[in-house]
């Protein structure tokens, strides 16, 4: 009898525990529905606030790049940066061709005379010149064997030689090309 | 007793019994409301939040970008308006017309002051646009389409080789950027020689 008195009170108090955690459960969880309808008003609101920011910021950058002050003056600037950049780019490479003369007479037997000399930018040389004797002529060439001529004129050809006379002297004449160092015509003189 | 024992069990355990169902099925149901609403409406709506803020964030680095280079445009007109003179010396090397006599003009005011004799000066230009009266370029200097064109000129002068070697001297520090692209001299007998100089010289127009 006392037995059957227990397990009925012990099922009661079963009974009990869960209504209580499922009632809590419930309680919890409709909270928590709610707390997650509170976050989704937050999360319109915000993304309404955002989109409004979004459309007044478009605005201002569209005014903003309406009035990017008097286009005349632009173009002004723009004109003078782009002549600024074509004289830079014409000066940087601008030749210096006093340089040439001294050093091609620094280059040159004593007892030569040129009596043409036609030079182009790209460095070649022909040159009409004429020596006392052959022997002259073959000194003339022997300077262009050594380092520090050859650095600045090279690759020397001989045209026609010839007997002409220069005032009562017989002198001998030839036709010379040749290549030159195009550094020369750096500022500065390149690589005398 | 038996049997009234198994009815007062049926008694006090039934009703709670059923509560107990109802509520477990209200939690599943919330749970389920609450997976729904979080899966359909809460994610997508973050997703939404998210692109907004990096949009708004992009938005708000290309209005600083914007007012930054807005600033360094006011600041460059500013300083190429208060650089006149080195305008004028910059007009000067490049001009931005294509007026040939103003090169005739120093080419043979160049000669003149190394003492050398002016044989031939020679320019040619091919460009299509009038040297002046030129309506469009008069008007609005600056809007017009410009680029480097070249002037190429001859020039055929006597003197001595002293002398010619100060006019190519004078030549490279000219105010007016000209170029001597090839030199051709021809030794003449009575001291006196012959120099053919090619020029390139240039304009912006």
């Amino acid at each position: 009898m006392a037995q059957i008195n227990l397990l009925k009170q012990q099922k009661e108090s079963t009974s009990d525990i869960l209504q209580t955690v499922t009632s809590i459960s419930v309680k919890v969880l409709a909270f928590a529905l709610l707390a997650v309808v509170v976050y989704y008003g937050y999360l319109y609101f915000n993304a309404r606030a955002k989109t409004k920011k979004i459309s007044d910021i478009q605005a201002t950058i569209a005014a903003e790049q309406k009035d990017l002050g008097d286009p005349a003056e632009r173009s002004k600037l723009f004109t003078r940066q782009q002549q600024l950049q074509e004289l830079m780019k014409l000066v940087s490479s601008h030749p210096y061709w006093s340089s040439l003369l001294p050093v091609l007479a620094k280059s040159t037997l004593n007892s030569a005379n040129y009596m043409k000399i036609q030079a182009l930018t790209d460095g070649t040389l022909s040159l009409s010149v004429t020596v006392p004797s052959n022997e002259d002529l073959d000194k003339y060439l022997q300077v262009f064997d050594l380092p520090q001529f050859y650095n600045n004129f090279y690759d020397i050809r001989i045209g026609s030689i010839s007997k002409t006379q220069v005032g009562n002297t017989l002198m001998t004449q030839f036709d010379v090309t040749m290549k030159f160092n195009t550094a020369i015509l750096q500022k500065n003189g390149g690589a005398k | 007793m038996d049997l009234h024992l198994s009815k007062n069990q049926f008694t006090s355990t039934g009703v709670p019994g059923n509560a107990v169902q109802h509520t477990a099925f209200e939690v599943v149901l919330f749970i389920v409301v609450i997976a729904l609403f979080w899966w359909f409406l809460i994610i997508p709506k973050q997703k939404d939040n998210n692109t907004l803020e990096a949009d708004f964030k992009d938005l708000q680095g290309q209005e600083q970008r914007l007012r930054d280079n807005k600033q360094k445009l006011t600041a460059a007109i500013a300083d190429v308006n208060s650089h006149k003179p080195e305008l004028d010396i910059m007009d000067e090397a490049l001009p931005l017309d294509n007026r040939v006599s103003k090169l005739y003009i120093t080419l043979d005011a160049l000669t003149q002051n190394t003492g050398m004799t002016v044989g031939n000066i020679s320019i040619a230009f091919s460009g299509n646009d009038p040297m002046a009266g030129n309506k469009a370029a008069l008007t609005s200097p600056y809007t017009v389409k410009r680029k480097v064109q070249k002037l190429t000129s001859t020039l055929n002068v006597i003197g001595t080789f002293d002398q010619f070697q100060t006019f190519l001297q004078k030549l490279e520090t000219s105010g007016r950027l000209i170029n001597v692209t090839s030199v051709d001299i021809d030794n003449g007998t009575e001291g006196k020689t012959d120099f053919n100089v090619s020029l390139e010289a240039y304009i912006y127009e």
